[in-house]
C-alpha cells in the first residue's frame, strides 16, 4: 500500500464526467424501457351487448360498429385504439382519445358500443403464472 | 477469545478489532437509516455505503465484503426484515454495489474521488434492485420504474460521496 499515491478524496473532473455519463444513461433508460409498456394485443368490440369481434392492435385499420344511434368509427393505429367518430351528442368516447393499457375500455353509452383491450385470445394468463 | 498466546499475529488481532468496530458502526447506521422516514417509503439514501467507501483505501476485498455481509444480515435482523422480500433487494443491490465500488476503486486507480465511486455504487445498487424486484414479482412492467430509481441514485450517490469525501479529509459532515 505504501507505493501507491495517497487517496485524496477531493472531487475530480472525472467525478463530474461520470455524473454526466450516468445521467445520460439514466435518461436513455427511459426510452429503452418505453417499449416494455404493457399493451394489450387485441381489442374486443361489442355493440348492444353482442360481440362484434376481436381485432389485433398491431395492424392499422378502421372498424365501423353500428349501434342503436348510428355508426361508431374505431381506428387502430400505432398499436392503439381510439374512437374517431361517434354519432352521439356528447362524444365523450371520442374525446377520451386512444386507450393505451391493458384492462382499459372505451364505452359509448348512447350507442351501446364497448371497446375493451384484451390479451391475445386463448392466452389469458395473469401476472403470477406467467 | 483472541490473544497473542494463540499463535495469532498481532496484525490479525488488530484486523479483528477493526472488523468488529467497523461492523458495529455499519450495523448502527443501517438500523438508524431504516428508522428514517423519507417521502417515498422504498427510497433509501444508502448511508451504510459511506462506511464501505471509507474503508476502501485501507482494507482488502474480503474484509469489505465481510463488513457488508454482517451489516446487511445483522442490521436487517435487528429491524425485523431478515429474509423479507425487501431483504432480498437490499442484499442483492448492496452486494452488487459493494463489488462495483471495490472494482471501481481498484481499476480506476485514484481517477475518481469518493463522489464518483459512490455514484457507481448507487447506480448499480438501484439497477440490480429494480431487476431483482421485476424478477421476484415476475412483472417486466416494474422495469418502467428504472429511470426514476436511477435518477434518484444520482442524487443519493452524490450525497453519500460528498459526505465520504469530507469525512475522509477529516472535516466532519
Amino acid at each position: 500500500m505504501a507505493a501507491e499515491p495517497p487517496f485524496r478524496a477531493t472531487p475530480t473532473r472525472w467525478d463530474i464526467a461520470l455524473l454526466a455519463v450516468l445521467f445520460l444513461m439514466t435518461v436513455s433508460s427511459i426510452f429503452a424501457f418505453h417499449a416494455l409498456k404493457p399493451r394489450g394485443e387485441t381489442i374486443l368490440i361489442s355493440a348492444n351487448g353482442k360481440t362484434l369481434g376481436f381485432y389485433p392492435l398491431d395492424r392499422d385499420r378502421i372498424i365501423r360498429a353500428v349501434g342503436p344511434v348510428g355508426t361508431t368509427v374505431i381506428q387502430i393505429k400505432n398499436g392503439q385504439a381510439a374512437i374517431i367518430q361517434a354519432p352521439c351528442a356528447h362524444k365523450l368516447c371520442q374525446k377520451m382519445g386512444p386507450i393505451p393499457s391493458r384492462g382499459r375500455a372505451m364505452i359509448c353509452i348512447p350507442n351501446r358500443i364497448v371497446v375493451e383491450i384484451k390479451e391475445k385470445t386463448g392466452q389469458q394468463t395473469d401476472a403470477i403464472t406467467r | 477469545m483472541l490473544s497473542p498466546d494463540d499463535g495469532l499475529a498481532l496484525k490479525d488481532i488488530r484486523t479483528a478489532a477493526y472488523f468488529s468496530l467497523i461492523a458495529v458502526f455499519a450495523i448502527g447506521i443501517h438500523v438508524i437509516e431504516s428508522l428514517l422516514t423519507l417521502p417515498i417509503p422504498w427510497l433509501r439514501i444508502g448511508l451504510t455505503h459511506i462506511v464501505t467507501m471509507l474503508i476502501l483505501p485501507s482494507f482488502g476485498m474480503k474484509f469489505i465484503l465481510g463488513i457488508f455481509l454482517i451489516r446487511v444480515i445483522v442490521g436487517s435482523a435487528l429491524v425485523g426484515k431478515l429474509f423479507s422480500p425487501g431483504f432480498i433487494l437490499a442484499f442483492g443491490g448492496g452486494l452488487a454495489a459493494t463489488l462495483a465500488m471495490i472494482g471501481t476503486f481498484r481499476i480506476t486507480d485514484r481517477v475518481f474521488s469518493f463522489w464518483g465511486i459512490s455514484l457507481v455504487g448507487a447506480w448499480v445498487h438501484n439497477l440490480v434492485q429494480v431487476f431483482l424486484a421485476a424478477w421476484i414479482i415476475q412483472q417486466t412492467s416494474v422495469l418502467l420504474l428504472l429511470p426514476f430509481f436511477l435518477g434518484f441514485s444520482l442524487v443519493t450517490g452524490s450525497i453519500n460521496g460528498l459526505i465520504a469525501n469530507r469525512l475522509f479529509r477529516g472535516k466532519g459532515v
